[in-house]
Order: C-alpha cells, then sequence, then structure tokens
C-alpha cells in the first residue's frame, strides 16, 4: 500500500516540479546519507546548512558539491552571512551588499576573537543581539570549516612530495591522505630522526627534509578532521559511517573508489561522469523516499498550495463584486487543487518520516490548514455557498503563512523524542484534536462570515445551521481528541489529567463549545452573541495551540515555542475587535429591522 | 418544600446551570493554567484545582448532570446520543472523584542489578525514626512544625522543632552552642524561596531531641538526601533518625536487569528507553516484564511507568519508574468511550436534520 501511494506521490510529485529541477546535480543531491538521525538526501543536508550559512538554501546542492570536493576554493566562496555592524568592525571587515562574506576573510578576525568567546558562553542567556551574532558567526564559521574537511583525506594535497616520498609511494604532486595514510608511520619516524639530528628549528632543514615536515605538518592537521567528521554519515558496506571512516575500509569496500570518481569528476568539471559516479552510489533500499524528498524539498508543496488559496480567494473578492457562476468555477477548482497539493505535501512527509503526519507543532499547521480546507470542500460539494470556500481557505491561507515562523530551525523533517514515538497515539489522539482545531477554526470563520452578512441584513439561516452543524462536529473531535489525549497520558505518565496547560487548552475549547451549546439550549444567548461565541473559537483555539506552549511549563516541553508572543497577542487583539465591530453592526441592522 | 425541592432539580438539571457555571468554571482553569509559569504545577493545583471554589463548582456540574441524566432526560431515541455522552461525562467526573480520593502517586528509582521494595512519594515528605533497623515510627512532615513537640509510645525519645523549612537554605554555623550536636555544629538551616517543582524544594527541621544521653541530648539539623542519619542510643536500642520522600512498600519486589536508551543512529537524540525488570512476588517467585515508553506494566493496582533514567559517571545506569496506585484508572475509558459514541450520535443527528434547512 506505502509503495503504490510512494509511486503515486512520485508521480504527482514528478508532475508538480516540471520546470522546478535544476538540469544537473539530480543523482547528487539524491545519494542517501544519515543526519540527524534519519536517512535523507544529501539534497537536504545541504539546504540545512546552506540556510543555516547564508539565511537561503538557493543552489544548496551547487554550494554541497563544491564544500566537499574543492574544500580550497568554496572556503573563499562568500556564504557566511553577518550584517550585524558592530560584529563585522569587530571581526575587522566592511558592510557590504548581500551582507555574505567567505571564511578566508572571516579567519583573521575570528582568530583575533575567540578569546572572547568563553565569557559571553558564560552568560549565554543574557547576550545583546550583537553579541548573539557575534558568537552565531563563530559557529558558523566552526561548522564550514567542518563541512570543508568532509572529504578532504580523498582530495588532493596541492603540494610537492619530497623526492625520497615519490619514490617510496610512487605518488606525485596531488597525492590524498587516503594515499598517503600508509606510509605515514614511517614518514613520521624519518621526520623524529630529522628533529633528533637537527632540532627543531627548520632553517636548519635542508629543502627535501623542510618538505618532509610540511607534509607531516599537512597530514597531522588533517586528521583533526577526522575527530569532527561527524555532520553526516555515509552508507558503505550496509552501514552508516561518517566519511573518514571510509580510509578503514579501503581494499574491501568499492565506495571510497565511487566517491573518489565522483571527487575527481567534479574537480574535472564532467558533469556527466559526476552523476554517473553519483549514481553509484544510490542505495536502493532508500531510494524512492530519498527521490521523493528531493521532489519535495524542490516543488515546496505548502508554498505552492499557498498560492493556489491565494487565487482562490481573489476570485471569492471578483465573485462578491460580480457574482458570475465561472468565478466560482475557477475559485472551486483552485481551492481543490490547492487542497491537493497540500496533501500531497503531507502525504509525502508520512511517507518519508514514515508516521502519522503530525508530531510537531509546525506539522500541526500543515495538517489543521488541510482540514479546514477539506472540511470546507466537502460542505461545498452539498451546499454551494461562497462563504465555505472564503472561510476556509483565508484560514488556511493564514495558517500556512504563518507555519515557516514556527518550523525549526534546519530540517522540519523532524525525528520525534521519545515519549512521541508511538503511532498509535500519533495516528489517534493526536489526529483527532488536530480535526478538532480544524474544525472549529472553520466554524469560527463562518461565523465572522455570518456576523458579517447579518449585518447586511441577510437572515443567512442556511449558514446558521451550518455553522451549528460544524461546531456540533468541532465538539466531537474536541472532546473525543482531548479524552483520547487522556487515555495516552494515563498510559505513558500515569495518570489521565494532571491540569498540565496543554491539557487545560484542550479542555477549555470543549468547555468553550458545551457552554455555547448549552446558552442555545436555554435560549440564554440570541444568534449573534452565539456567533460571536463561535467566532471566538478562533482565539480560544489560538491560545489552547500556541499561547499554552509559552508557558513553557508542564510535561508537554516538546512543544514549547518562544518568539510568538507578540504575534499571538496582536491576533487575539485584532480577533477581538473585528468580532466587537461585526456584533455591534450587525445589532444595529437587527433594531432597525 | 417539595416543590422547592423539584424547582432545584429542575434548576440543576437545566441547561441554566451550566450557563452561569461554566464561565467561572473556565476563569477558574485559565488562572491556574496561567499561574503555573510562575507557581510551578503543584502550587497552582493546591491554589486552583484543589481550592474550594473548584471543588464546588465541579461538585455542581456533576449534580447537574446527575439531575440531567436522572429527572430531565426524555428517553427518545433522537435523544440517545445526549444522554450516552452526558453518562460518560458523568462517569469521568466521578472517575476523576475517585482519581483524587484515593489515587496516590510516586516513583521508584532501580540501579541496575539492585532490588527495590520502596516507592517515594513525589510531594510528602516524612520523618524516619527506625528503631534497631526497623521502622518505629514514620511522622508526616505537616507535623514537622516550628513549636511542635512529638513524643513517642515505647520510646522516650522527644522531638521539640526548632525551626523547619521547606526548601532550605543551608549556610555556614556563626555560632555554636554547647548543645549543638551532628551537622549542626558546622550548619544553619533557613528558608529558601520555593522551587516551582515541589519535588526539587529540600525539606528540613532543626530539632531538639532528648531521650538519649547526656552526650547525645541536644540541637540537631536534619533534611533531604543528608548523607548520614540522625543516630541516638537510647534504652541500649540504636535509633536512626532520616527525613525525606514518604516511603510505602509495594506487595511486591522490582529488580532491574537492564536499562536501555534506544538512540536515532549518529545523535545523542533518544528514540526510545526501556527497562527490563524482574517482579518478584514474597515467596520468591519471579518473571521478567519490559517497561517502557507508552507501555506500563500493570499489577495487583499498581501501574509502573517507565519515567526518567539516572546515568551516573562511569556508566552506570538506573531507571526511575512511576508507579500509581489508581483504583478508578478504568472510569476514563469507559467515560471516553461512552461520550464519544454519543457525541458522534448527536452530532449525526444535527447533521441530517438541520442539514435540510441550510
Amino acid at each position: 500500500m506505502i509503495r503504490l501511494l510512494n509511486i503515486a506521490m512520485f508521480m504527482v510529485m514528478l508532475c508538480l516540479s516540471v520546470g522546478a529541477q535544476a538540469a544537473n546535480y539530480q543523482s547528487f543531491k539524491a545519494i542517501p546519507v544519515l543526519h540527524e538521525g534519519r536517512v535523507k538526501p544529501l539534497d537536504s543536508v545541504a539546504r540545512v546548512y546552506k540556510e543555516r550559512l547564508s539565511g537561503s538554501e538557493y543552489g544548496a546542492s551547487v554550494f554541497m558539491a563544491q564544500v566537499l570536493f574543492d574544500p580550497t576554493a568554496a572556503a573563499d566562496q562568500p556564504v557566511i552571512f553577518i550584517r550585524d555592524a558592530q560584529v563585522l568592525d569587530q571581526l575587522g571587515l566592511a558592510a557590504r551588499q548581500g551582507h555574505l562574506y567567505s571564511l578566508s576573510e572571516l579567519v583573521p578576525g575570528l582568530q583575533k576573537t575567540e578569546d572572547q568567546l568563553p565569557k559571553l558562553l558564560e552568560n549565554e542567556a543574557s547576550l545583546t543581539a550583537s553579541q548573539r551574532t557575534f558568537v552565531d558567526v563563530h559557529e558558523m564559521a566552526l561548522i564550514y570549516s567542518r563541512l570543508l574537511g568532509t572529504f578532504s583525506f580523498m582530495l588532493p594535497m596541492a603540494m610537492e612530495l619530497p623526492d625520497d616520498v615519490k619514490v617510496e609511494t610512487a605518488f606525485e604532486e596531488g597525492a590524498t591522505y587516503s594515499e598517503l595514510q600508509p606510509y605515514i608511520a614511517r614518514l613520521e619516524e624519518r621526520l623524529q630522526e630529522v628533529v633528533q639530528r637537527k632540532g627543531e628549528d627548520f632553517s636548519a632543514y635542508s629543502e627535501q627534509e623542510t618538505l618532509l615536515a610540511v607534509l607531516m605538518f599537512r597530514l597531522r592537521s588533517m586528521e583533526s578532521d577526522l575527530s569532527r567528521n561527524d555532520l553526516f554519515r555515509i552508507h558503505a558496506d550496509g552501514q552508516w559511517i561518517s566519511p573518514w571512516q571510509l580510509i578503514d575500509s579501503t581494499g574491501a569496500s568499492e565506495d571510497l573508489p565511487r566517491w573518489e570518481t565522483l571527487a575527481s569528476a567534479y574537480r574535472r568539471g564532467d558533469i556527466q561522469a559526476f552523476e554517473q559516479a553519483a549514481q553509484s552510489l544510490s542505495v536502493p533500499q532508500f531510494k524512492s523516499a530519498v527521490h521523493l524528498e528531493t521532489l519535495y524539498k524542490a516543488v515546496k508543496p505548502f508554498r505552492l498550495a499557498s498560492v493556489l488559496y491565494f487565487m482562490t480567494l481573489v476570485l471569492c473578492m471578483v465573485y462578491f463584486i460580480k457574482p458570475l457562476k465561472t468565478l466560482f468555477a475557477l475559485a472551486s477548482v483552485s481551492a481543490v487543487f490547492g487542497a491537493f497539493v497540500q496533501v500531497s505535501g503531507i502525504l509525502a512527509r508520512i511517507i518519508i518520516l514514515d508516521r502519522p503526519p503530525v508530531g510537531s507543532l509546525y506539522e500541526s499547521l500543515l495538517f489543521v490548514g488541510f482540514i479546514v480546507v477539506l472540511c470546507a470542500l466537502i460542505i461545498l460539494c452539498f451546499r454551494r455557498q461562497v462563504a465555505l470556500l472564503l472561510g476556509g481557505v483565508s484560514a488556511a491561507l493564514g495558517i500556512l503563512l504563518i507555519a515557516p515562523y514556527i518550523a525549526p530551525d534546519g530540517d522540519n523533517l523532524e525525528t520525534l523524542v521519545a515519549v512521541l514515538n508511538t503511532n498509535f497515539w500519533l495516528a489517534t489522539h493526536v489526529i483527532c484534536i488536530t480535526v478538532g482545531y480544524g474544525v472549529c477554526i472553520l466554524s469560527a470563520m463562518l461565523s465572522h462570515i455570518y456576523l458579517f452578512r447579518r449585518g447586511q441584513g441577510d437572515r443567512a439561516e442556511g449558514l446558521w445551521s451550518l455553522l451549528y452543524i460544524i461546531a456540533m462536529v468541532a465538539l466531537f473531535f474536541t472532546a473525543f481528541g482531548t479524552m483520547l489525549g487522556g487515555i495516552w497520558a494515563d498510559q505513558s505518565w500515569g495518570r489521565f489529567w494532571g491540569w498540565d496547560p496543554k491539557e487545560n487548552g484542550a479542555l477549555i475549547i470543549v468547555l468553550w463549545i458545551v457552554w455555547l451549546v448549552h446558552a442555545r439550549l436555554g435560549n440564554h444567548l440570541s444568534r449573534l452573541w452565539l456567533a460571536a461565541g463561535f467566532a471566538m473559537l478562533n482565539v480560544i483555539v489560538a491560545l489552547a495551540w500556541f499561547g499554552v506552549n509559552l508557558l513553557n511549563v508542564g510535561l508537554h516541553s516538546y512543544g514549547f515555542i518562544s518568539g510568538i508572543a507578540t504575534g499571538l497577542t496582536v491576533f487575539c487583539v485584532s480577533e477581538f475587535v473585528i468580532i466587537g465591530l461585526l456584533l455591534l453592526r450587525a445589532q444595529g441592522k437587527k433594531r432597525e429591522a | 418544600m417539595q416543590a422547592l425541592g423539584k424547582r432545584i432539580i429542575v434548576w440543576l438539571g437545566s441547561p441554566a446551570l451550566v450557563f452561569y457555571v461554566m464561565p467561572i468554571y473556565m476563569a477558574v482553569i485559565v488562572a491556574g493554567t496561567v499561574a503555573q509559569k510562575e507557581l510551578g504545577l503543584y502550587r497552582s493545583l493546591q491554589l486552583f484545582f484543589a481550592s474550594p471554589v473548584f471543588l464546588v463548582l465541579t461538585a455542581l456540574l456533576t449534580l447537574g448532570v446527575f439531575c440531567r441524566f436522572l429527572f430531565h432526560s426524555e428517553w427518545k431515541r433522537e435523544k440517545a446520543g445526549i444522554h450516552l455522552a452526558h453518562l460518560g461525562v458523568l462517569i469521568l467526573l466521578v472517575g476523576g472523584l475517585m482519581t483524587a480520593l484515593v489515587a496516590r502517586e510516586g516513583y521508584i528509582t532501580i540501579p541496575e542489578g539492585e532490588t527495590k521494595l520502596f516507592v517515594s512519594d513525589y510531594h510528602q515528605r516524612e520523618l524516619l525514626i527506625v528503631r534497631d533497623g526497623d521502622v518505629f515510627a514514620r511522622v508526616p512532615h505537616q507535623k514537622i512544625q516550628r513549636g511542635q513537640t512529638l513524643s513517642f509510645e515505647g520510646l522516650p525519645l522527644r522531638i521539640e522543632v526548632l525551626n523547619n523549612c521547606r526548601n532550605c537554605e543551608i549556610s555556614e554555623r556563626q555560632n555554636v552552642a554547647d548543645n549543638m550536636r551532628g551537622m549542626s555544629r558546622f550548619m544553619a538551616l533557613g528558608e529558601g524561596a520555593l522551587e516551582k517543582d515541589e519535588e526539587r524544594n529540600l525539606y528540613g527541621a532543626t530539632l531538639l531531641l532528648t531521650g538519649g544521653t547526656t552526650e547525645q541530648d541536644g540541637m540537631y539539623v536534619v533534611f533531604e538526601a543528608m548523607p548520614n542519619p540522625i543516630e541516638m542510643d537510647i534504652d541500649g536500642h540504636k535509633v536512626e533518625l532520616i527525613y525525606g520522600k514518604a516511603q510505602r512498600a509495594l506487595p511486591f519486589a522490582i529488580r532491574l536487569d537492564d536499562f536501555a536508551e534506544d538512540l536515532y543512529e549518529g545523535t545523542s537524540k533518544a528514540r526510545a528507553f526501556h527497562s527490563d525488570i524482574a517482579v518478584i512476588e514474597p515467596e520468591g517467585v519471579e518473571w521478567p516484564v519490559r517497561v517502557e515508553m507508552n507501555q506500563p506494566l500493570r499489577y495487583k493496582g499498581y501501574t509502573l511507568f517507565q519515567s526518567s533514567f539516572i546515568r551516573g559517571e562511569n556508566g552506570e545506569e538506573a531507571t526511575v519508574l512511576a508507579v500509581v496506585e489508581n483504583k478508578g484508572w478504568l472510569a476514563p475509558y469507559i467515560g471516553t468511550i461512552m461520550m464519544a459514541i454519543g457525541l458522534l450520535w448527536h452530532a449525526v443527528l444535527v447533521m441530517i436534520k438541520r442539514g435540510r434547512s441550510i
């Protein structure tokens, strides 16, 4: 089943990706590597580091190829993003357009200032923005230098060898560390003899002895790359090893020659040979998932879905001005296509991560956005109300626009923390509660539209019934999802309910809907006030979904976030104002009538 | 009078009760949630969710559901979903009440290869008085209050509490008096700011002990995790005083055979944890069980969960298992199922009924 889905997704992604792919580097991008506990294409790793260093993942694979196989040239490429004037001043650099600097440019400044780091790191929590940037630049330089050393053992050293070494090893200029490695112990002994005879002062050495000393210094400094060589692992002989461990597999493994061929082809600029060598590094077991991820990263389905939803919104607006059936049909098609692209992205994530779709706050946004549109489209099949399209699509667009700000730094296709690593509860409680969030949001959006239409003097009876049905569905999913969460907590932590902020947030949504339902049953609130109450679900869901994570307390620590307080406050206040104004206007119209 | 009773029952079972009580109920939940940021979970629980106001509100809502269910339900097929949902809520609330009254939580820390029988409470502390190696008395921390005097039948030990602290700050003793004994000669206990996490508070007290020899009688300090207990010789018996988390025995012992942390390859991020334990019955029969995340052991009314672990400097490992004794654990499962079926049934009926009018 998963295989079929995989093939289907692959086809979908292929269709979607027309024109989005660069002609070259396809096989190179798809080389499987192990990074942050997950097998992924080299392209994904390249994007993570390119984004980290330059603030943009554009041209990531080209960047990665140069970093891995031509580090000398890569060190001169402007890739490290620094905009802070104070930091630039500290590093002795001038501000420039693009704000990108090469490692070679940074090294003198970094060496001069590295003694400031320990003191700054002692008080990391109280750093100013400039100090944080300063520490970050040092970190970026370290990461970059580690990346540059990834395959340094198999790259030509571009240095002259002593004559006796040439004779002994049969290598000329351009030998690599891995080629010289079998001779290192003997060369070391020879250098020690020289040191014993002549001391450590190079000036007393002959030309050949100096070459030997320089060679050994270079080889030793390269060995430091070995201990730092853990940014990602490559597949060799059925296991995941750090690239430098390839040296140990010389003779028995075909992988070292393959990587050497790849590096050599890159350095020659022979793209065809480069791609062929990259193909030879493909691992059949991971091929389809890795290709799917490469396509997923290239297509950016959620960005594409946002564009389609925006088009739908524009068409809906035009429809309000000029209610043509064609416009409504076009808006519907655009929304359907947007939902299709969004669900493709979600399915791709399910296949890549081999788990249910929601395991992080970011993923919950992607899923809830889809649920809102899906519910709207399902109801649209039975009742053609443009309000449904408008409400569903505007909410989904808003959610998709927020998502990148909530996404974790680096790769957003994350492995799960231990407590979440259970497909059963992810597929039941998490899905149920996020569906509940989605339906609540749709109900709130329709309530906004209901209040707006009532403000225009329209009774909107159909819309009222519709939003009440949706609210009941929301009650089912949020209540059931919350209780399932309690059962999971009972299974995992030993108690059904602990008054943890996340639990209380979910409970408040349920209680709010229950309160509104009972207010309606007892005729305690008019329809307008009830609609305002349902509209407030947007605020309540937002607070339960994100707000409680800001408290940073409780057992749901894996969901903690920071830096969204302002955005959340602005949203909640805006909603209060909008709902208040809509309610006042609708009440005014009611009094007039 | 009967009419008034009927009117009260009618009101309790009406939507009006929910309409007026629920906003206050939600306000307390919101306040209790936000307060956790400053006060921590334990103190918020005490201040809000275990407060009389909240308990009365919960009781009112429970009573309301009960009255609605028994006295106001129209027993029609189309109302079945509503009834079932209300019954589910009632079971949840009653189950919650049972849990609050009878459930006991604690933890047990077992180093690899060792066997443990006693569970430590998360919050409750006690002063343990051990005579000749056997527990003679347990004094709950609520009784270790400044000015309290404690005496024990069958043991001529008298304890006067000179000072007590919930999160003791240990400072160097400045003026050493003649009657100061043991560690009180070097250190004094003062009250420090409370930790948000109640488990992390360091309970302690300064005690004036009499009943032993003249050299032993005097002032002592005692606090959690003190390396050595206070020791006295009373009537030829060796008496030890230990202050710490309250302990209670399990009806079976647990031996940790192996603790394992499964990491994502190439990272230090844990994918899962598990403890391979042996449950040892009093009669000596033992059987192996694996306790892992989301897979607890339920046995003899106790549930043991993988909670945490400790890794020492030399790589020695100990597992921390949460132990819960909760006779009402099944109620949420039944309540959830009933409520879900009821709500689904009702939602479908609303869809069918109202769908026609859209």
